[in-house]
């Protein structure tokens, strides 16, 4: 863990802002373009831990830079950071960890980002002129409102950018896109899911071997309805609420779950159930070991008590 | 490392696989390249280059091979599949060029067509060395004998080599 | 406490190579247990033990300027013993910046770096190197970054290159390898270049350990440690040399077995590279003489039973085959039950 403050905090858009972190003591951690870190938010009485690209330049030991898109139907996490947060608040991240690096031997990087999936790729940008590497970027967002970035990443940019303003009818053509692409070329997309789904079924159909189509999905814990959680080893009871996921739960009772990306795709905190009726809404299991294993940062208990093999 | 034979059940991870030729369910442009003329292939080889959809045919017995197959690998987009039917060390001299063209080994099909020749690393002097599969050979470089060991590199696209009897390292292999 | 440097010994020719007390109370001893048998026994590699092997990443002993010195010979004779893949220049940046910063925070006697942004200064008095250069710029070094640092480290060092969900070996420097080539090696996955390792693939014990290390995270590295036998106290014993030192197995008799032969312990640690996202694999070689070893309580048992009881296998995959039974017979008169 460790702590930073706000330093700084730019609206980049009504429903984006920017905020520069800069660490209390000591300098911070290097980290790869790609890596994420979980900032920890103080929502009432629980700390609910949202993760969030790093945009800055991996080269600046001095200050992290985020990103934050306030989501209307959360929990609160960005609410918080876009309504409360102030400069000269204190945070607590957990360091960075990369569950989205790129792939150093690619030719040629197609970047292919959708709103605030833009993110990773801010930080991807200096990696990849700091290396002289070939790359394009493709930039669907709504004008005025998920364009963060736009106008500096033209100027950056020139023609290896391709902007799709979606409010103004302009959609990206991903058969285009992936279409007698030179050989040795890998595709990396973030954005929404459908997004994702649809760079990955593109490339499947155009020949694209999977080992050269990496994606980020940004997804976190949705409510839920509260359930009754039981952990066979101790035979503790414990009452997962509404707005808590259920790795919440297990964190506020002492548990210590391995984790990096809180939003059902990295596959760390898989744990056995034993029990009970589950809502599975992870990116991850296939649904054979869905019979024996949930993810607990976005699954929730839905029924009968869910008993863990923990 | 010094040990030459492995479990009967226990296939070292390293060693090349050859794959039953069939046409790649996905790609969309097909490359072929043969060491020898399509009509010296087997009749189920024949078959597998006549269902492959309009591939591009290169053969090693053509002119400027090596230069055209730079040019193919070079030019072929993502969606490439490339089909390279041979004796062993001629997959891997091609799998050796696809691979710094930038095709990964997914990208490839090998299709082992003998006679059994292949490719030798040796360690001692860097060599690699083309010829018939013998357990012994002396190295062509610098003549230490090798023992040939079940570990294959596929960026050399050869077997390893190293010295079978350090009492004799030089002790001519005899037929 | 400030570490110490002997005078220059050698690893080849005349093995004028010796442990002192000190040296033999600190090694890295490896067996817990009367036998063995491959595990995925890596830990955190939390530093402990002060005055230990453990207590520092990178860990300088009385041998460093011996082992430099040995270093720099077979590098003299074969360059291709570091090798630096193109795309691994970041990774290897990584490298010199881990080291640099360890070795100054970790034994100040001896290292020192000072950092005014890119302008970087590093002295390493115990070899006599004064280096300003900027980071990131390996035109203003002597030579490759990589090189550079690891002429000044004791060990071996791989960057693994992280992708597609696998580890593949695409920069080192290799001078002191337990039977490997890194020549022939480089490029491969993890699960082929430990191909050669009998046994233990069918044991799913690479499966399990290379996700392990797939998920190392910066600032948590991982150690393990892995051990063989060497004749004579050759730090190079690679395949490349073998044809020079292979026949030396066929050379133990029960009257050199105490000075000949040598437990070979490598102390393997891992750390996540923070900006490449690379691993770094150092291979921290320690090397005892039989009659040094016996002469801590216990170990000369130990290694009795265990070499004794040793699969064949595993026992042929470590080169001791020809005079095993010598040791193991020499090594009895140690055992209180034998």
């Amino acid at each position: 863990m460790m702590q930073v403050r706000i330093s700084g905090i730019r609206e980049l858009t009504p429903v984006i802002r920017e905020f520069t972190l800069t660490a209390l003591e000591g300098p911070l951690p290097g980290f790869s373009a790609g890596s994420h870190v979980q900032v920890h938010l103080p929502l009432g009485s629980r700390t609910v831990r949202n993760a969030y690209s790093l945009t800055g330049d991996p080269a600046d030991t001095r200050h992290y830079r985020i990103a934050v898109r306030l989501q209307e139907a959360s929990r609160g996490g960005s609410r918080f950071l876009h309504e409360q947060a102030r400069v000269g608040d204190t945070l607590t991240l957990s360091p960075p960890a990369n569950l989205f690096a790129l792939d150093l031997t690619a030719r040629h990087h197609i970047l292919i980002a959708g709103g605030i999936g833009i993110t990773p790729f801010m930080a991807y940008l200096d990696s990849l002129e700091r290396r002289g590497d070939s790359f394009e970027l493709h930039y669907a967002y709504r004008q005025g409102l998920t364009d963060a970035f736009s106008d500096e990443l033209l100027a950056r940019l020139g023609h290896r950018l391709h902007r799709y303003d979606g409010s103004a009818g302009q959609v990206m053509d991903l058969k285009t896109i992936l279409t007698a692409r030179p050989m040795g070329s890998h595709v990396y997309t973030c954005g929404p899911q459908r997004l994702l789904d649809g760079v990955r079924a593109q490339a499947a159909a155009l020949g694209w071997p999977a080992a050269r189509v990496h994606w980020e999905a940004f997804s976190s814990a949705r409510s839920g309805l509260p359930f009754r959680l039981e952990l066979a080893r101790s035979g503790r009871k414990i009452e997962v609420e509404a707005e808590q996921s259920l790795l919440e739960a297990l964190e506020e009772a002492g548990m210590s779950i391995p984790n990096l990306c809180r939003g059902g795709a990295c596959g760390q905190c898989a744990t056995r159930h034993l029990q009970g009726d589950i809502d599975h809404r992870d990116h991850c299991l296939s649904a054979e070991e869905q019979q024996q294993f949930l993810m607990p940062c976005v699954s929730r208990g839905c029924g009968t008590a869910l008993v863990l093999d923990l | 490392m010094s040990s030459t034979h492995s479990n009967e059940s226990y296939r070292p991870f390293s060693l090349p696989l050859y794959r039953q030729p069939s046409p790649s369910a996905c790609a969309q442009h097909h490359l072929l390249v043969l060491q020898r003329p399509a009509d010296e292939l087997s009749p189920s080889l024949q078959d597998f280059v006549q269902a492959l959809p309009r591939p591009i045919v290169l053969s090693a017995a053509d002119d400027d091979f090596d230069k055209h197959l730079d040019t193919l690998l070079y030019a072929a987009p993502v969606g490439s599949h490339l089909y390279v039917l041979g004796d062993e060390a001629f997959l891997w001299k091609v799998h050796v060029t696809a691979q710094g063209a930038g095709m990964l080994s997914e990208e490839i099909d090998l299709i082992d067509c003998g006679p059994a020749r292949r490719r030798v690393f040796c360690v001692h002097c860097g060599l690699v060395q083309t010829g018939p599969v013998l357990a012994h050979l002396n190295c062509a470089g610098c003549q230490v004998q090798l023992g040939v060991r079940e570990h294959f590199s596929q960026r050399l696209g050869a077997y390893l080599g190293v010295c079978e009897n350090p009492d004799q390292p030089y002790a001519e292999v005899h037929p | 406490m400030s570490v110490q440097f002997t005078e220059l010994q050698s690893y080849r020719d005349d093995f004028t190579f010796r442990n002192s007390p000190a040296a033999i109370a600190r090694f890295p001893f490896p067996f817990p247990e009367d036998s063995y048998m491959y595990s995925v026994n890596i830990e955190p590699a939390t530093p402990r033990a002060p005055g230990s092997v453990y207590q520092h990443w990178f860990d300088i002993d009385e041998h460093y300027r011996s082992e430099m010195a040995e270093r720099a010979l077979v590098l003299d004779k074969d360059s291709s013993r570091c090798l630096v893949m193109p795309h691994m220049q970041e990774a290897s940046w990584d490298a010199l910046q881990l080291f640099m910063e360890h070795l100054s925070a970790d034994y100040p006697q001896w290292f020192a770096l000072s950092c005014d942004g890119n302008r970087w200064h590093w002295r390493n008095t115990a070899l006599g190197i004064d280096q300003h250069f900027t980071f990131g710029d390996a035109s203003t070094l002597p030579c490759e970054p990589l090189e550079f640092i690891t002429r000044q480290v004791q060990g071996d060092i791989a960057l693994l290159d992280q992708r597609d969900n696998d580890l593949f070996m695409d920069a080192g420097m290799v001078t002191s390898p337990a039977d490997w080539s890194l020549a022939f090696d480089a490029g491969m996955s993890f699960k082929q270049w430990h191909s050669p390792v009998p046994m233990a693939n069918q044991m799913g014990v690479f499966d399990r350990a290379l996700k392990y290390l797939l998920n190392i995270q910066v600032d948590q590295p991982v150690r393990r440690l892995n051990w063989t036998l060497t004749i004579n106290p050759r730090m190079d014993s690679s395949p490349e040399t073998f044809h020079e030192w292979g026949a030396d197995r066929g050379q133990i008799t029960p009257d050199n077995v105490g000075s000949a032969v040598h437990l070979r312990v490598e102390l393997q640690f891992m750390a996540r590279l923070p900006r490449s996202n690379g691993l770094m694999f150092s291979i921290r070689t320690y090397l005892i003489s039989m009659n040094e070893l016996v002469s801590h309580p216990g170990w000369g048992q130990r290694l009795h039973r265990v070499l004794r009881d040793l699969p064949e296998a595993i026992a042929d995959y470590k080169g001791m085959t020809l005079y095993r039974q010598t040791l193991v017979q020499w090594l009895s008169q140690f055992d209180e039950l034998a």
